[in-house]
């Protein structure tokens, strides 16, 4: 059994929440204790930080990434 | 209403271009390595959980927080913290960012001040271009070529009696307040226009020390061809420690365009201090003098990597002054001894020569260079091929002539020439030489042209000379400048003019 913290916006749905520490059960095939909180920061989706690795499905993250993207093809 | 028409056209093509790249990005979301500080003490920070983790891996603490992960454990890294760790906690997530230390390289860091990570610290924006890693295998043996080109310090008695290549390793040692910044930025200021790159490396040194060698580059020009990388006191010893690691990347990159570069490491005791601390802190077994026993694989793999490379690798080269401070004229200590074997020579300053006025205090006796005649022009050959011998032999006779008063006029003659040559060889801070100044000097010694010039006078003789000379014979000077050679007619002219100069100089006495 791991522990894991998962971040979400405000406003996401306890189904949705629910079903998110449902994908990471199968993905990991472990069972996994999520401790959930909330973070306006990240707009939309959420951040889970399991064994060692930060999965980021953000919303600010994809705009930091986007942000990257276009500022190395300048 | 035709140029409002252009503008909106130019809006609407432009709001379609963004459209259309912000439409190739493909949003996916990430999965970054992370791991937990469980321990932080004296900026050495234990992450527990990081897996693939690397030797010498960046890590990121926070936005303006890094470290580099230099003891690898079974469950974690020890990581030595680059900025101040006071805003770390156990707990805080720490992520690999999978690559080593890089710094930025590319020509617009040329004219800044830099820390050795790539960020400005002279107040400037800067946009790196690119980033290198700061550690790298050194060249090997079939890329490199023998050193054969001179490179000018401007400074006398470096260029006639210990000359340094390109590509060349010289060190600069010496106590404290001897000279030895000097000698190194006086090389630096003299490569004004002869397409020298400069890299000058400080580690450990006071801010304001920093700031007045940057203001003496920029007073002097020399600031266009220059990057100052600089972790001051002041800084982590991780930040002191990857300083000459860096400055050495930075001129790798130039070299391997196939250009010259000078790097200058100010100075490399610290950066054995530096060391020493981050290791202790990181649990290390001690050596001697508690230095931990790679301390010379720290400066031998920076050393190492400077290099004249074949043409077929581009013919570049990176000159290397690395400097190291002596604790009582001691050059047999650890540290000294170290980066002696591993450098092509060295220059020693004595405080006693400083404090007697003799500036440059070099001493000629224990100062080499391996190299040699190998690097310096013919001109140069033809006039400095005896000096080290005869200022031996004043020396050894003025320490005589102090037991007694009746000399010979042999003895007498080699004393005042002594004087003389030794007086020729005093150079002013900041007033690096011409080549052709140089030749002048040696060539009215070898002469006997100051034989008739009182030894109290020489200061002011010296200068003289050289102006009557640019004066009067700029043609024969650019020659020497230009060829770096002078043939007999050029010497001949040089001389009579100056035998002309000596007796205007001592009818005016």
């Amino acid at each position: 059994m791991s522990r894991a913290i998962l971040q979400v916006a405000p406003g996401t749905s306890e189904e949705t929440v629910a079903g998110i520490c449902a994908s990471f059960r199968d993905l990991l095939q472990q069972e996994v204790v999520f401790t959930v909180k909330e973070k306006p920061e990240l707009i939309g989706g959420f951040i889970a930080e399991v064994d060692g690795k930060v999965y980021d499905n953000s919303l600010s993250g994809k705009m930091q990434a986007l942000k990257k993207w276009m500022l190395g093809d300048m | 209403m035709a140029e409002f028409m252009n503008i909106s056209d130019t809006v609407t093509d432009f709001a379609r271009s963004l459209f259309d790249r912000v439409s190739a990005f493909e949003p996916a979301g990430q999965v970054k390595l992370c791991g937990t500080v469980s321990k932080i003490s004296d900026n050495v920070a234990r992450v527990i959980n990081l897996p693939g983790r690397c030797y010498g891996e960046l890590l990121r603490f926070s936005d303006t927080i890094w470290g580099i992960a230099l003891d690898l454990e079974e469950n974690g890294v020890g990581a030595v913290l680059l900025n101040p760790g006071d805003t770390v906690c156990v707990g805080d997530m720490v992520h690999a960012t999978g690559h080593p230390v890089d710094t930025a390289v590319s020509d617009n860091v040329l004219g800044r001040i830099l820390s050795p990570i790539g960020t400005a610290i002279d107040g400037k924006p800067f946009k790196p271009q690119r980033y290198a890693p700061i550690e790298r295998p050194a060249p090997g043996l079939i890329s490199r070529r023998p050193v054969d080109t001179p490179m000018d310090t401007g400074i006398l008695a470096i260029d006639s009696m210990i000359p340094i290549g390109k590509g060349q390793r010289e060190l600069i040692i010496g106590d404290r307040q001897t000279g030895k910044t000097t000698i190194a930025v006086d090389a630096i200021l003299n490569q004004k226009g002869k397409n020298v790159i400069c890299i000058y490396c400080a580690i450990g040194q006071k801010a304001s020390t920093i700031a007045q060698i940057a203001q003496t580059f920029e007073k002097n020009g020399a600031m266009e061809y220059t990057t100052i990388i600089a972790a001051t006191a002041a800084d982590s010893p991780a930040m002191q420690y990857l300083a000459p690691y860096a400055a050495c990347t930075i001129g790798e990159e130039f070299m391997k365009e196939g250009r010259d570069v000078l790097v200058v490491y100010d100075d490399l005791s610290k950066h054995a201090v530096a060391y020493r601390t981050m290791s202790l802190l990181l649990h290390r077994p001690p050596g001697r003098e508690a230095y931990p026993g790679d301390v010379f694989y720290l400066h031998s793999r920076l050393l190492e990597r400077s290099a004249c490379m074949a043409h077929s690798e581009g013919g570049g080269s990176m000159t290397a002054l690395p400097i190291i401070e002596t604790t009582g004229g001691n050059i047999s200590a650890y540290i000294p001894t170290n980066v002696i074997s591993i450098t092509d020579g060295q220059i020693y300053l004595e405080s006693e020569l400083f404090h007697s006025g003799v500036r440059p205090a070099i001493n000629t006796g224990l100062s080499v260079s391996r190299v040699g005649r190998a690097a310096q022009y013919p001109a140069m050959r033809k006039v400095s091929g005896l000096l080290r011998i005869a200022l031996a032999q004043y020396k050894e006779m003025a320490i005589f002539s102090r037991f007694g008063s009746d000399l010979d006029e042999n003895t007498k003659r080699t004393l005042a020439k002594g004087e003389k040559l030794t007086a020729i060889f005093k150079q002013t801070k900041s007033r690096p030489y011409a080549l052709s100044e140089e030749i002048v000097l040696l060539l009215a010694n070898q002469s006997d042209i100051f034989d008739i010039i009182p030894s109290d006078r020489m200061q002011k003789a010296i200068p003289s000379l050289l102006e009557y000379c640019k004066t009067h014979i700029p043609g024969a000077l650019k020659i020497i400048d230009t060829t770096g050679d002078m043939d007999q007619s050029v010497q001949t002219t040089l001389v009579s003019v100056m035998k002309e100069w000596a007796a205007e100089f001592a009818g005016n006495l």
